[in-house]
């Protein structure tokens, strides 16, 4: 019982500072936040199929990017607002991702090969649209400012858009929790641990799979349109490289899997450490990639639970 | 009650389940028995919906379940346990037996509920936040057992569940079985390798050898039957002088 009111004061107190204290940063440090915010929100929308099911998706980069692609085309060829074009983005990158799943159970693709068809999809989806000339090619697209700004999703201040993500994020964040207190979050939870097991307890083990990775490619589809939207611009190099997806996967790896907060606590982690190595180290070139890899290795040698689950363990709940 | 057509299954060149056929009624406690390699898992996964047969048909409850998948086989009734335990290791067994419980019941409430309920039959309620990986191999066994009544089956099907364990815990489990046969009126079809067991357990007996059944019948005509014993001991020799 005390433990729950702590445990409410805690989360109240956290919300209160996250949407007061940007009011008196600096645009530097906001853009730092959003950053967290951003890789957070896709961090715990991935942690759906990948940490609660189980299944090593290495395509969410690519499914955010590919809903930022409709969202942006939408608005520049056909002038129709991103705060449409965001769900039909996240729609299609939704039925996408069920697409993918359902071929992954089809065909009985698990673990290291459901990573590889995920992994290949990226590339694919990546080399097309380098040629595809109406998403913009190789150079990609310039958002068009717009005369209408808040109508087209577009902002001056970067304060509003830590807005934006800190709802996202919060909505995510709801969303993952109740999922996991419910019948679904059961059966996924099921499903990571043995798939032929679940099945002989009425587990329908294809239909769970392709419902979690809908629901969270539909998620992802609304952060890779406000990563548009914050840029101004998307390029496949950018918005479907693979970095895109590695960084997502680590952040979750190193927050923890399994728990709804974990991967917005290790996406902060990892961002304000990028930051300082990029300021500490970044005058010797890529040093600061090395030091993040040298991070990561320690992280999953000596906490593979990452930082929630090992905390954890430490405070029984 | 199950009814299995003339059901065979082959692997390549090899045939694992060669034109068995059989039917049981509600009520009884039947068991599979044979030598190692008869076939007794394979047909296990025939029914269950593991694997499909390569020719026959397997009948449930008036249902033709033959290529059916093992969830909704299950959500008609019919469930089963493994020879080799298969808990979900990171959840702990009140978890475990709850994902159970959610194949009838809608909410986690209920299901919680159902699942303490069962627990407390089995003799694992003490232990209900313990993670499942953490139990002994009987302990998983029970679990396993109470996962899989769960489910509120009609038919439970149980794959050598007296394997590995010692005779005094084997003895617990053929006590645990028989309650839940007579106290749920489920149906039970057993493999076992321990012969004992099956005579005190089980109505019919069903004999395979081969991939071939040679024979059924009640544990005591069984055990007189001279295909039976030649499956198991060999054949007599007669030396010619």
């Amino acid at each position: 019982m005390n433990l729950k009111f702590y445990k409410t004061l805690l989360v109240v107190l956290v919300l209160m500072a996250a949407s007061i204290i940007p009011l008196f940063l600096k645009d530097r440090y906001i853009h730092i936040l959003i950053m967290m915010l951003f890789y957070g929100y896709l961090g715990v929308c991935w942690n759906i199929v990948g940490g609660l099911t189980g299944m090593l998706s290495l395509c969410h980069g690519t499914l955010a990017g590919v809903s930022a692609f409709i969202a942006v085309s939408l608005f520049t060829r056909l002038g129709m607002t991103p705060w449409i074009g965001m769900f039909l983005g996240a729609a299609f990158a939704g039925i996408v991702g069920m697409g993918i799943a359902h071929i992954a159970s089809r065909y009985g693709l698990r673990s290291m090969y459901f990573a590889l068809l995920t992994l290949s999809f990226s590339e694919i989806v990546r080399l097309l649209t380098l040629h595809w000339e109406f998403v913009g090619g190789a150079s990609g697209l310039l958002i068009p400012i717009s005369n209408k700004p808040f109508m087209n999703y577009q902002f001056g201040e970067k304060i509003h858009f830590y807005y934006v993500i800190l709802a996202m994020q919060i909505m995510a964040i709801l969303i993952s929790y109740m999922l996991t207190k419910s019948k679904m979050g059961y059966y996924l939870m099921a499903i990571k641990e043995n798939e032929d097991a679940a099945e002989t307890v009425g587990v329908n083990t294809s239909k769970y799979k392709i419902a979690a990775t809908g629901l969270s490619s539909f998620l992802t589809g609304f952060g890779g349109v406000f990563y548009a939207q914050y840029l101004m611009y998307i390029s496949p190099d950018v918005n479907l490289s693979l970095d895109y997806s590695i960084e997502i996967v680590s952040g979750a790896i190193l927050g923890g899997t399994g728990s709804s907060i974990g991967p917005l606590i290790g996406a902060c982690v990892l961002q304000v450490l990028s930051e300082l190595f990029r300021v500490f180290l970044g005058e010797l070139g890529t040093v600061h990639l090395i030091a993040y890899g040298l991070m990561l290795m320690l992280v999953i040698m000596y906490m593979p639970k990452g930082i929630v689950g090992s905390l954890k363990e430490l405070v029984p709940s | 009650m199950l009814e299995v057509v003339d059901v065979t299954k082959n692997f390549g060149g090899m045939t694992a389940v060669h034109h068995v056929s059989f039917k049981m009624e509600g009520g009884q406690i039947v068991s599979i028995i044979g030598p190692n390699g008869a076939g007794k898992t394979t047909l296990f996964n025939l029914i269950s919906g593991y694997l499909k047969p390569t020719s026959g048909d397997i009948i449930f409850n008036t249902y033709k379940i033959t290529n059916w998948r093992p969830s909704r086989i299950c959500k008609k009734g019919l469930t089963r346990t493994f020879q080799i335990v298969q808990p979900f290791m990171e959840m702990n067994v009140l978890e475990n037996v709850i994902v159970g419980a959610l194949n009838c019941l809608g909410t986690i409430a209920e299901a919680t509920d159902y699942s303490l309920d069962i627990l407390k039959r089995i003799g694992l309620l003490e232990r209900r936040n313990q993670l499942a990986k953490n139990l002994t191999l009987a302990g998983k066994k029970r679990l396993e057992l109470a996962r899989a009544i769960a489910t509120s089956p009609v038919l439970l099907m149980l794959d050598e569940v007296m394997a590995g364990l010692t005779p005094v815990e084997s003895r617990e489990i053929i006590e645990l079985i028989k309650t839940i046969h007579e106290e749920q009126k489920i149906t039970i079809l057993l493999i076992e390798h321990v012969l004992n067991v099956i005579m005190t357990l089980s109505d019919r007996v069903i004999v395979l050898d081969h991939g071939e059944k040679i024979a059924e019948g009640t544990p005591r005509e069984v055990s007189q039957d001279q295909k039976t014993i030649e499956a198991y001991l060999g054949k007599k020799r007669v030396w010619s002088k």
